[in-house]
């Protein structure tokens, strides 16, 4: 059931226009992170691949939900959180950027 | 103040548009001549008590009525209301020039001429007697470098003189030798009263066979057809006596009078050699290395613009971003269970217009490459190369561009598509090519195609991307082919006779002018446009609303939501500040404004700075936003936290229920019985249809409707669960791809052809064929019980044959040039 | 022989123009002219259209426009 979801979110994503993939994240101050995803014409990111790395290797990953946001616990030392919506649709956050 | 209307006439490539530039100073007004898609330029300045109104004309290389340009300038220079024009010849390539100039003097109108790039005539080693000149043509000459803006106030000081003068600045200067009794003998039989056009002109016209003077005749004089029977009779009897047409003889007597005068005027030429430009294209049009450095060129172009461009808007989205909050911060708050229609709507239409504006840091790029490719003189060879390969399918080879930047491979922009076909010669191929762009590879389409292919395509990404994103290539190929051939029969098509013109170092300055027309004409005509569009549209789902029963329950859940709120917050020692709904509503709207401020701070300062300032605002909300220790606090954030998502997701189902309640659902289920053949239901039929109009986060809303809310966090597993198969994705992924990109490209395709007609061809057709080919595939594939990749394969195949057979009808007859 | 059979870089000079409107127009403003000389610069990589000079210009036409310009060498 989901994928049709997903499926129909990914027509609405695909909406016109130059859209850049947009993502935001805030620390909730409870040792977990949110990251708000999406692209620059409102499209929501729901559905979108989001993944957390840290040396360059995935430590966890998931899906955008409905709200078009991405909740995870902070790991330990440095890492980088990636929403990929596509080749030119990439946008990547460095975790010290993230202040809380 | 007297008003002074001067026409900026000259060859292409003479240098006109930079003595515009310097004349107007950059105060251009651009339109469109009426009923053609031909920059009308226009400006005006002041001098000496005098108004000087100048028109750019469009560069010709002569005034015969064949193409519209042709007679656009004939018209603008022969209309009464025109005082002077200033012709621009180019000093290193006189002789031609003065061919353009021969013609212009049996226009019988005072002219001055502007002696354009005298410096580069220098470094070829030739020099003129101006002087000379200026007896011969009896027209004022003008030293100009447009460049250094040299000449400048002599050309502005002459005008107001010619103006004034009582003297004739009309030349006699050319005479038609062995013709000239012959055209004497018509100017006799042409009656004067009625006529506006000077005697000498029209008949020079008819020898030369000119089909709007002899319109021009016969709609205003009574003897007109003595007149043609005459003039037939002359024409013969001169063929016979000289063994030349009366045509040939009139063009070859204006290129040895130009000679003569070229002649008279030189002094101490050197041959003038091309050697730099002919060394450059040695290379550049060279057997072997053409091609390479053109894809090479192309593929830097694509980079910069396209990809570095689009790099930059993540540093200018926030810049947008912020406008947009600050914008609809002047509108009223959120409620608890909704949000003002007047809200909405600021919200949307920044939305709208924000999708629009971020483009123009990727635009200033494509523009100020383009304006140098332009500007140095590389355009028509990349025409030249290339033109064998689109001829074949009724395109040209300046179609090269639009259809590079429309995305030829990975993704690309069809506005700026659209925008360079403006230059096309050939006025068939281009609304072939424009009306093609629209299936090309657009840019935005990549994220959905990559979240498709994700889920049902996981092993075999690559391939289908590579065959998604290069199918598009054929079917347009294909497309222009039919056109051509069936609803552009009719239009102008010219032989493809191009100059190569001498590599030019160009101007800064003129390469910004260049860039800020386009980018002032994109904001003007597009955001304008897509403004008053988005309102419809706003209108078109917000209309009719949802049902009063509908309404009711959702206002149940709302109320139900608040309820278990309070029931969770009731012992807390914090309840009294948030018992009031009110305060509840002040602190969703406290907590949502700061989270949007802090999302995009990356510096501590900076996220104090706004920390203090809500702490000031509302400290205990601010606690409650960020409870730290603060046990009882926590609870509440928890317990809010829990409110909002459930909020969300009521404003969602609101959303959902008010678009199938809308225009846009009943049209998705209205097409229904013919997109269930391509395994399309009205929920996607909606979605496609809002996809194209509406741009903004009703993605999940949609979603919701299929009421379910359970997620999968892997989306490699869902497509077992799925009633969609990849059969049917496949289907969908080809509709997508075919149908038009956006709203700003149609209106751009409106912009240049001038008509609404072709508009909604370009808009209709696409999406006609798109929901053609997913039948196609899903029926077949349902029959021949495909898998998805199988099916895109074979439909790959199927398109490239089509295209190869395509390639092979002929598409024109010399016959055609009429 | 017709414009598209000069060979590279040989001058030739144009002996009669077969053609009508608007094609005829066009060649004549960029100074087809009979009697006058023409140089074959090069074949596109494609082999099709050809630059041609003419009148210190350089030109470049598609080869069934070519066709319908009769030339002789010198």
């Amino acid at each position: 059931m989901f994928k049709k979801i997903l499926l129909v979110s990914a027509l609405l994503v695909s909406s016109a226009s130059a859209h850049t993939a947009v993502m935001t994240c805030f620390d909730n101050g409870d040792g977990t992170i949110t990251c708000e995803g999406g692209f620059s014409d409102g499209a929501s990111g729901s559905g979108v691949a989001m993944y957390i790395k840290q040396n360059d290797k995935k430590v966890s990953e998931g899906l955008m939900n409905e709200d078009s946001e991405f909740t995870f616990t902070k790991p330990q030392g440095e890492y980088n959180v990636n929403f990929d919506a596509g080749k030119g649709h990439l946008v990547s956050i460095k975790g010290q950027d993230i202040v809380e | 103040m007297n008003n002074i209307q001067v026409a900026l006439v000259g060859q292409p490539n003479c240098g006109k548009s930079t003595i515009f530039n310097m004349l107007t100073n950059i105060k251009q007004h651009i339109a469109n001549y009426p009923g053609v898609t031909i920059d009308k330029k226009s400006g005006s300045f002041n001098y000496k008590e005098s108004k000087i109104e100048v028109i750019d004309l469009p560069g010709t290389y002569s005034f015969s009525s064949y193409s519209v340009e042709e007679k656009i300038t004939r018209d603008y220079i022969l209309n009464k209301d025109t005082d002077i024009i200033i012709n621009t010849v180019d000093a290193s390539n006189l002789r031609r020039n003065l061919y353009l100039t021969m013609q212009l003097l049996d226009m019988h109108k005072p002219m001055i001429i502007a002696f354009n790039m005298i410096d580069v005539a220098k470094q070829n080693g030739l020099e003129f007697d101006l002087k000379k000149l200026q007896k011969l043509t009896n027209a004022k000459i003008i030293e100009t470098v447009a460049s250094k803006k040299q000449g400048l106030d002599e050309i502005k000081e002459s005008i107001v003189e010619v103006k004034k003068s009582q003297l004739s600045h009309i030349s006699n200067a050319l005479h038609y030798k062995e013709l000239q009794k012959y055209i004497d003998l018509i100017k006799e039989l042409i009656d004067n009263k009625s006529l506006t056009l000077s005697k000498h002109y029209i008949s020079v016209k008819l020898f030369e066979n000119d089909a709007q003077i002899i319109e021009y005749l016969k709609q205003n004089s009574n003897n007109a057809k003595q007149i043609l029977d005459y003039l037939e009779k002359l024409k013969e009897e001169f063929k016979e006596k000289f063994n030349i047409s009366c045509e040939q003889y009139i063009v070859k007597t204006r290129y040895e009078k130009a000679d003569e005068f070229l002649k008279a005027c030189s002094i101490n030429t050197k041959k003038n050699e091309r050697t730099f430009s002919d060394k450059i294209d040695s290379i550049v049009l060279n057997k072997y290395l053409a091609l390479p450095i053109l894809a090479s060129i192309i593929f830097t172009l694509y980079q910069l613009s396209i990809v570095y461009g689009y790099e930059l808007t993540t540093i200018t989205w926030p810049i947008l971003s912020w406008l947009k909050t600050t914008v609809v911060s002047f509108f009223p708050q959120e409620n608890i269970d909704s949000i003002p229609y007047i809200t909405q709507f600021a919200i949307w239409m920044m939305n709208s217009v924000n999708a629009l504006l971020n483009y123009l840091p990727i635009f200033f790029i494509l523009f100020f490459l383009l304006a140098i490719l332009e500007d140095v003189g590389y355009m028509p060879r990349m025409a030249f190369i290339l033109d064998r390969l689109f001829v074949k399918f009724g395109l040209h080879g300046e179609s090269t561009l639009p259809l590079v930047l429309s995305g030829i491979f990975a993704g690309g922009c069809a506005v700026p598509g659209v925008m360079a076909t403006k230059g096309m010669n050939d006025k068939k191929a281009q609304m072939a090519t424009m009306l093609t762009i629209p299936l090309m590879n657009c840019l935005a389409k990549i994220p959905f195609f990559t979240l498709i292919l994700a889920a049902f395509f996981q092993a075999d990404m690559a391939l289908m991307m590579f065959l998604i994103s290069t199918v598009t290539i054929f079917v347009a190929l294909s497309v222009s082919k039919v056109l051509t051939l069936t609803v552009l029969k009719a239009h102008e098509t010219t032989p493809f006779i191009m100059e190569l013109p001498s590599y030019h170092i160009p101007t800064l300055r003129g390469i910004f002018i260049k860039v800020f027309d386009k980018i002032w004409l994109y904001l003007k005509k597009i955001v304008t446009i897509v403004a008053a569009v988005a309102v419809v549209l706003f209108v078109l789902i917000q209309f009719p609303g949802i049902s009063k029963e509908k309404k009711e329950e959702l206002d149940n859940k709302s109320k139900n939501m608040q309820s278990i709120f309070y029931k969770k917050i009731q012992t807390n020692k914090y309840y009294s500040h948030l018992d009031e709904k009110d305060e509840l509503k002040a602190f969703i709207n406290f907590y949502n404004t700061y989270r949007s401020k802090r999302m995009n701070t990356t510096s501590k300062e900076k996220a104090k700075e706004i920390d203090s300032k809500y702490k000031d605002i509302n400290p205990y909300f601010f606690l409650f936003t960020k409870p730290k220790r603060d046990k009882e606090a926590k609870k509440i954030n928890r317990a809010f936290k829990k409110l909002l998502k459930t909020r969300k997701a009521l404003f969602r189902e609101t959303k959902d229920e008010k678009v199938e309640n809308s225009a846009l659902g009943s049209m998705g289920k209205f097409f229904v019985p013919l997109t269930q053949y391509a395994g399309f239901d009205w929920k996607i039929n909606v979605a496609f249809l809002s996809s194209f109009a509406a741009r903004e986060s009703s993605v999940a809303t949609i979603g919701a409707l299929y009421e379910s809310n359970k997620e999968d966090p892997r989306s490699s597993s869902i497509a077992s669960s799925s009633s969609y198969t990849p059969l049917g994705a496949v289907a969908i992924i080809i509709f997508m791809a075919l149908t038009p990109p956006c709203i700003a490209t149609m209106i751009m395709i409106k912009v240049q052809t001038n008509s609404y007609k072709w508009m909604f061809f370009a808009l209709s057709y696409p999406m006609v064929l798109g929901l053609l080919s997913a039948i196609f595939i899903f029926q077949v594939g349902s029959f021949l019980n495909l898998s998805g990749v199988e099916a895109m394969v074979y439909f790959y195949i199927f398109v490239l044959s089509i295209t190869m057979l395509l390639s092979l009808i002929p598409n024109y007859k010399k016959e055609n040039y009429v | 022989m017709t414009l598209d059979e000069i060979q590279t870089n040989k001058v030739a000079i144009i002996k009669e123009i077969n053609a009508q409107g608007m094609l005829l127009q066009k060649l004549y403003d960029m100074g087809f002219i009979e009697g006058n000389k023409i140089k074959m610069i090069r074949k596109s990589p494609l082999s099709d259209p050809i630059e041609v000079e003419v009148l210190a210009y350089h030109i470049s036409l598609r080869i069934q426009e070519a066709k319908s310009i009769k030339v002789t060498y010198e």
